[in-house]
């Protein structure tokens, strides 16, 4: 299977990552962020793939095309699917780095993780206020919101902005160098993920692939 | 320390630059009269939200929902204002 068809399919063919040094759970950013990260995100996951690095990067429910609706789901499920796919991915040993960008680092502690790698991480609190700038209440229910042309579960929007960011034992932080927050690294790029059309930068998908497989090697999990 | 209005100016046009996709030698342009909300196509109220968004995590500000109005995104020089005066408080 290709890589191409293991994240079209959202489910990693784990047989297939069996010859590889470690693997590496993609988390994308969440809800609308994702579509225009997901070009960049593609380029990086082909490199690391190259370098035979084994690749996941699924859907999370509610984002993207998974099954379940945004309009359903609770952050328990989102962490309930995770911590089942690195159950999964760790089973034969393999060490799995969790790759978090933007709002899902909020849910990248997890037990099975070697090691942690984040790129301009964005607490829950701050996700939740921009998405609901752009809510039309016309649109919208009681227990729903309807906000960047979707409908969202409020259960998860009320979650999402109570939850903060814990940070793992081995942990690396990238930012923008346009971030005065604290990080390991400033790199100099576009906020991709604020774009009004999704685009690419090839060159920041090749500093991802390169600084991801560098703190691997720092961490012994390569 | 604050930012002149001249450095405050070029920061807010580097914004909107990455934000909507402007060529920079266009949003060189850009003037305290330049129309923005409105005017430019590329400026949806998705945008907005998303100008708002990276004006918060850039400057360091907090803008509220009440604060969002014709006077602050009709034109860059309002827009300036506005940050300028979030900046000073």
């Amino acid at each position: 299977m290709s890589f191409e068809t293991r994240c079209l399919a959202g489910l990693p063919a784990f047989n297939n990552l069996l010859d590889q040094r470690f693997i590496v759970l993609i988390l994308q950013p969440l809800f609308e962020e994702a579509n225009r990260m997901r070009r960049t995100l593609a380029l990086m996951a082909r490199a690391l793939d190259r370098n035979a690095v084994g690749v996941v990067m699924p859907d999370l429910p509610g984002m993207g095309e998974h099954a379940v609706g945004a309009e359903q789901v609770g952050i328990r499920d989102v962490d309930t699917a995770l911590k089942s796919l690195i159950d999964a991915l760790a089973t034969d040993g393999r060490p799995v780095l969790v790759a978090g960008f933007r709002a899902a680092c909020l849910f990248d502690t997890l037990p099975g993780a070697a090691a942690n790698w984040r790129f301009a991480p964005e607490p829950g609190d701050r996700l939740v206020r921009t998405l609901m700038r752009t809510e039309t209440p016309e649109d919208s229910s009681d227990t729903q919101a309807f906000v960047n042309g979707q409908l969202v579960s409020r259960t998860l929007l009320d979650d999402l902005s109570r939850i903060t960011l814990h940070d793992p034992q081995r942990l690396r932080t990238l930012r923008l160098s346009t971030d005065r927050a604290a990080a390991d690294r400033h790199v100099e790029a576009s906020p991709l993920w604020r774009h009004a059309e999704p685009g690419e930068d090839p060159a920041l998908a090749k500093l991802f692939a390169e600084d991801i497989r560098n703190w691997a090697e720092t961490c012994g999990i390569s | 320390m604050q930012p002149d209005r001249t450095s405050l100016s070029d920061e807010i046009r580097s914004l909107l630059s990455d934000v909507l996709g402007i060529a920079e030698d266009r949003a060189a342009t850009f003037t305290d009269s330049t129309e923005l909300f409105g005017s430019l196509p590329e400026l949806d109220s998705m945008a907005v939200a998303n100008l708002l968004a990276e004006l918060e995590d850039r400057l360091g500000i907090i803008i509220e929902a009440d604060e969002v109005d014709g006077d602050m995104l009709g034109t860059f020089g309002g827009l300036v204002d506005f940050v300028d005066g979030k900046l000073s408080r």
